[in-house]
């Protein structure tokens, strides 16, 4: 009875860990699905023309300070995304907290196949203070 | 002589299967003299991204594929846009299906970014028209669309619509509906519009 017991605490507790291991990232992913799956859709692809991807998106890299403006205030204008113009202006998130947005951009730069780096609240927080 | 059994009962199923598809009309019908008499679109006239006029008769022998959105909608019109672009690649090349996408926000949506709006879809008119026209009218043929279309200060963007694509016969009638943001009740949806063409065309082909 006892080795039973043991055995399916060990199965459990392989579970738990395994779950938490591949959703690192998981707070993000539930931000990302409110606020900005419907345009970028679930797989980052975006939209044709109209809305450019992250999926191995140039831009996340290239602008990788300016992310977190991006995210609350918005953008307007063109941009260039993987050598394509795009000119639909993006609504920002105003009610995310510094910490959501960290954890939005984690998310993002570590999804579909994106190697970005690693940000963290203090890092969103000064790239904050140089909004435009 | 149990296999045998087998395959015959596998096979009267599979044959009732195939029979028993049919797409109903979906509209409130009457029955006027022995006859039913169903709802159907009303008349309309909207002009496309090309600055080109938008009837019943630009339809007239088709099915086609309707829905609203507008191209500042922040919320659900993007993943729609994606799903009718779907169904747009799929049925191309096939003149017997048309598409109408009705601007809601028609302050904002002129032609001009209508057109801009298309080729950022990368779509063209004749095929997919995206339209405006008369608001009062653009909101209210959303009814027979069994749609709804409002002007709504709470909801993103200003608009409160849904997700609808819904189909349309050659008699201006409904016969299939999906939420245009599930890509499996599109996949399906796509399925009754295969069905429909063959069943509306199969006196001609």
């Amino acid at each position: 009875m006892r080795r039973y017991l043991f055995f399916f605490g060990l199965i459990l507790f392989t579970i738990f860990t395994w779950t938490d291991c591949s959703n690192s990232y998981s707070d993000g992913k539930y931000l990302y699905e409110i606020h900005c799956q419907s345009c970028h859709m679930p797989d980052g692809i975006g939209l044709k023309g109209l809305i450019p991807p992250l999926a191995g998106s140039d831009y996340l890299k290239k602008n990788y300070d300016k992310l977190p403006c991006v995210i609350l205030l918005g953008i307007e204008g063109e941009i260039v995304v993987n050598g394509k113009t795009y000119n639909q202006p993006m609504a920002g998130i105003p009610e995310l907290e510094t910490m959501d947005i960290a954890l939005l951009i984690n998310y993002i730069n570590h999804q579909w196949g994106n190697d970005g780096k690693y940000t963290d609240f203090r890092e969103v927080e000064a790239n904050l203070q140089k909004c435009e | 002589m149990r296999t045998i059994l087998f395959f015959s009962l596998t096979l009267l199923i599979l044959s009732n299967c195939t029979e028993k598809k049919t797409l109903k009309i979906l509209n409130r019908g009457e029955e006027v003299n022995g006859k039913m008499v169903y709802e159907k679109i009303r008349d309309f006239s909207f002009t496309n991204q090309d600055s080109i006029e938008v009837t019943n008769k630009t339809f007239g022998g088709k099915i086609y594929v309707s829905n609203n959105f507008f191209t500042t909608c922040p919320s659900i019109c993007p993943t729609t846009s994606l799903h009718m672009g779907r169904i747009y690649d799929r049925f191309l090349n096939d003149d017997r299906v048309g598409m109408i996408s009705h601007s809601i926000d028609v302050r904002t949506d002129s032609v001009p970014v209508l057109k801009t709006y298309a080729n950022g879809l990368e779509i063209e008119a004749p095929k997919w028209n995206l339209v405006t026209g008369n608001e009062e009218e653009i909101l209210a043929i959303a009814y027979d669309y069994f749609s709804n279309a409002l002007k709504d200060e709470t909801a993103p963007g200003g608009f409160d619509h849904d997700d609808l694509f819904v189909l349309i016969d050659k008699n201006r009638h409904i016969r299939s509906i999906a939420h245009g943001t599930d890509p499996k009740d599109v996949n399906r949806f796509m399925k009754d519009m295969e069905f429909l063409l063959k069943s509306e065309y199969s006196e001609t082909k």
